[in-house]
């Protein structure tokens, strides 16, 4: 009986492993398989408590159940396309990017820039792309620049995509120009990942097109709470933030939380972008406010808003003899902020969307490639630009020139290991992985994790 | 030193001049209108005040019970089976795709592309002005005006048009309405100017125009981030209609008001204001609002793209089939794998009927309906399709939208 079992499993191994062979001599070149991911937290598809919302901070939970809930299952694009085959003639798989080329925010765009060309650079170096005819395809990028007028990002999107033929997009930076982004591609049907994004509404309206590998104010805003009002205990919080859309709409996570738990912001106050890189000489009322604000006799502030003008407005609150702790979030946490602060962001208390000090296991290799490269040490916004051009490269051969087969095996991953580390994602294809702190020690970003 | 009267009449009129100037600055308008604008368009003053919610006597008929499909293709004369947009008058069709646009008249197909001058190969929407026999189309790169033959472009850089990716476009009169992603511009033909909404002088929190529906002095814009924002076109104030939860990913109560912050489409018609969002719909009769899924109601799908009204009616575009709305009863149309078409009927969230009918529309992706008395066009994924009413053999049929 073990003598029949044997010659029969032999046989069945001869059965299996001559095709094999066969497809091993005849088989054309492939794309180098993506790495697997796995999902060390479970099924992040199954999300019970929205954007990783802690119990406490759920919005309307002393009145039970709300009549629906959206975001519970990952959106899905029902459309045709999935049989398309790619076009003739093609010469480079195109993927875009808007960023800031300009600007306040140039630096970012720069480093998006660098990370993407760095990840693309690798990809062609190990072969680009196979599996168009017997062709072996360089990757491209196309960059565009996001924020010259309002809207400037749904025009960019669309040259890329009809002029160009794009297979998928990465940007925007601007939060404003994501979003116009956003509605353009559901009706283009190309892929978006967004690498840098921080308004909690980008993935907010269930269009099944976009993907944002970075936390965003809702995580920091969570974590912000949880730092100020239960592990320092504060108790009289300002809230003093930029008039701008990214000072409103990143603060509002941050004030429902303070609600929740019981501490409401005692005053919420703006500051002018438009001058505060200088000084606060243009704004007639800056001492009133000041006035304001100590009247209050605050145990914290929370600033919200770009790096420079924020470290302005922080110069000016100490100088005010405002002395309370402060805090931010990340996009606070710049070279600008310090410049424009001086000895006033010592002690300062940031978030920030990952861990530099441990990064993911391919963080050394990234960060020293980076360096040699460009000169220049990569901050999140690179390592983030980097992952979300991985995985846009990976989902591509996986999928091959097909748009929507390259959004479906994006919208597979919920969970990926890049050089930020484990990206978590929720059903919207948002990251929901925790984000860290840090403070500013000697003029210097300091991170405590 | 000037004389006393001389001084007061440079002062006069300095004033006079500075007034006019104030005037002109605050109209909410990008170009200066010409000597013969009659007035600040598109706010219009009226002695005569309408309201907008009253419902007529005698609405639009429809049917809305549809037994048979038919659908056109590439093969029968369209650029591109991913239809967009549709618009029907008599036997003539504006159809919208992503690589023209598709006229047939006189039973002859003609398609307006970017070489024929049409602003880009991707038509959002298309609006027509009968009487002059012009045609307006939207597209993802300006808006384009055929008339006569010419065609003629109109972009955020050589126009009022706020931006150039616009979403969907309607005539209204003289006026044309641009819904896009910066905000919303109405081009007066009669002068040539322009008037823009936006976040500076319009209720808009967030400048993202996707649609627009006009009634009796009113004009209701459908926003991303700030669900619908109405215009008293008599009065020019603005008023908004929210989600009054103020959360993205929950609706609190269930008919408290808009469904969503995120407004895909809206439309009006005899005193109901309809919206559409990709988490399901609401709709408002000026005291109360409502609104609806596909768990609750029987919608085909949540995800929707398009609404359009006729009478008491709503045909509802979504990404699982099409639907149709009257009063609280829902009929579904979804094609099935082999190429029929499940029918369900709904009423008040209790399956009424379910049957199959041997064809179905082109795809379940579905962008723009155009509705009529007796069929309904509809643009898919997959081709443009029509359905069509029974034909009625015994005077009448209760399955329309009588009442």
């Amino acid at each position: 009986m073990h003598a029949l079992r044997c010659a029969a499993l032999a046989i069945l191994a001869v059965t299996f492993a001559a095709p094999a062979v066969l497809l091993a001599q005849d088989e054309p070149r492939k794309n180098p398989a993506p790495p697997p991911q796995e999902d060390p937290a479970g099924d992040t598809a199954k999300d019970d408590g929205y954007g990783g919302t802690p119990d406490e901070l759920r919005p309307f939970r002393g009145v039970g159940e709300p009549a629906r809930r959206f975001f519970v299952d990952p959106p899905q694009f029902r459309g045709p396309g999935r049989d398309t085959p790619p076009p003739p003639g093609l010469t480079a798989v195109a993927i875009g990017m808007v960023a800031p080329l300009k600007g306040a925010d140039a630096a970012a765009g720069r480093a998006m820039q660098n990370a993407a060309r760095l990840a693309l650079d690798e990809a062609n170096a190990a072969g680009g792309f196979v599996g168009y005819g017997d062709a072996e395809l360089p990757f491209e990028l196309l960059v565009r620049e996001e924020g010259a007028s309002w809207g400037a990002a749904g025009d960019a999107a669309v040259e890329l995509v009809f002029d160009h033929g794009i297979w998928g997009l990465l940007g925007g930076y601007e939060d404003t120009n994501s979003h116009v982004l956003t509605r353009v591609l559901l009706k283009v049907e190309v892929p978006n990942i967004n690498p840098t994004g921080v308004d909690p509404t980008i993935t907010e309206h269930n269009i099944p097109w976009l993907l944002r590998v970075r936390p965003d104010d809702r995580q920091a805003s969570y974590r912000l709470a949880r730092k100020v009002f239960v592990e320092d205990g504060r108790e009289r919080v300002v809230l003093f933030r930029a008039n701008s859309r990214y000072g409103r709409t990143g603060t509002i996570e941050f004030k429902d939380a303070a609600r929740r738990l019981h501490k409401p912001v005692l005053l919420e106050t703006r500051y002018e972008t438009s001058y505060l890189p200088r000084d606060t000489a243009g704004d007639a009322n800056w001492a009133a406010r000041m006035e304001r604000i100590k009247r209050l006799r605050p145990d914290a502030v929370v600033v919200w808003g770009r790096g420079g003008p924020t470290g302005t407005a922080v110069k000016a609150l100490r100088e005010a003899g405002i002395d309370c702790a402060i805090y931010g979030p990340d996009r606070v946490a710049t070279q600008a902020f310090l410049k424009a602060a001086g000895d006033a962001a010592e002690g300062f208390v940031f978030t920030y969307p990952m861990d530099p000090r441990t990064g993911g296991k391919d963080w050394p290799r990234f960060h020293d490639r980076y360096r040699e490269r460009f000169g220049d040490e990569a901050d999140a916004t690179a390592a983030f630009t980097y992952d979300a051009t991985r995985m846009l490269i990976d989902a591509i051969r996986k999928a091959g020139l097909n748009r929507a087969r390259i959004r479906d095996a994006l919208y597979e991953i919920r969970s990926y290991e890049g050089v930020t580390g484990t990206i978590r994602f929720s059903p919207t294809q948002n990251s929901i992985t925790p984000v860290i702190l840090g403070h500013v020690e000697k003029g210097r970003f300091v991170f405590d994790g | 030193m000037l004389a006393p009267s001389l001084r007061n009449a440079v002062l006069a009129a300095a004033t006079v001049v500075l007034a006019g100037a104030a005037v002109l600055a605050l109209r909410p308008s990008a170009a200066a209108p010409s000597a013969d604008a009659e007035e600040p368009a598109p706010v219009r003053p009226a002695a005569v005040v309408l309201d907008p919610w009253k419902r007529s006597a005698n609405p639009r008929q429809s049917a809305i019970v549809y037994d048979r499909f038919e659908t056109l293709g590439v093969a029968d004369g369209l650029p591109s089976e991913h239809v967009t947009s549709v618009l029907a008058e008599g036997d003539d069709l504006y159809v919208g795709t992503d690589r023209g646009l598709a006229v047939r008249r006189g039973g002859t197909w003609t398609v307006i592309d970017e070489s024929d001058g049409l602003s880009h190969r991707y038509v959002t929407s298309v609006a027509r002005d009968v009487a002059s026999d012009t045609t307006w189309v939207s597209t993802l790169k300006g808006l384009s005006r055929i008339s006569g033959g010419d065609v003629r472009v109109y972009t955020q850089k050589n126009s009022g048009l706020v931006n150039d990716v616009i979403y969907h476009c309607v005539t209204d009169g003289p006026l044309v309405w641009c819904g896009t992603g910066a905000g919303m511009s109405v081009l007066d033909t009669r002068s040539g100017s322009w008037t823009i909404y936006d976040t500076a002088n319009a209720i808009m929190r967030e400048p993202w125009c996707y649609a627009i529906a006009l009634g009796p002095q009113r004009a209701w814009i459908g926003l991303w981030g700030g669900a619908i924002a109405e215009l008293d076109r008599r009065t020019g104030r603005w008023r908004e209609y929210r989600d009054p939860d103020g959360e993205m990913e929950i609706d609190l109560l269930k008919d408290d008001g808009p469904i969503h912050e995120v407004t895909s489409f809206v439309a009006f018609e005899d005193g109901m204001l309809w919206q559409v969002t990709y988490f399901g719909m609401a709709r408002y009769d000026g005291r109360s609002w409502q609104s609806f899924t596909k768990a609750d109601a029987g919608l085909p799908g949540d995800f929707m793209q398009h609404v359009a009204t006729r009478g008491r009616a709503a045909w509802l575009g979504t990404d699982e089939g099409f639907g149709v709305m009257r009063d609280d009863t829902v009929i579904s149309y979804v094609r099935q794998d082999d190429g029929t078409c499940l029918v369900r009927t709904v009423k008040a969230g209790v399956e009424q009927e379910t049957r199959t009918i041997a064809t179905a529309p082109g795809d379940n992706y579905i962008l723009w309906t155009f509705p009529r008395e007796r069929d309904v066009w509809i643009a898919t994924g997959s081709g443009l399709s029509r359905g069509i009413a029974r034909e009625t053999t015994d005077g009448g049929d209760d399955r329309t939208d009588g009442n």
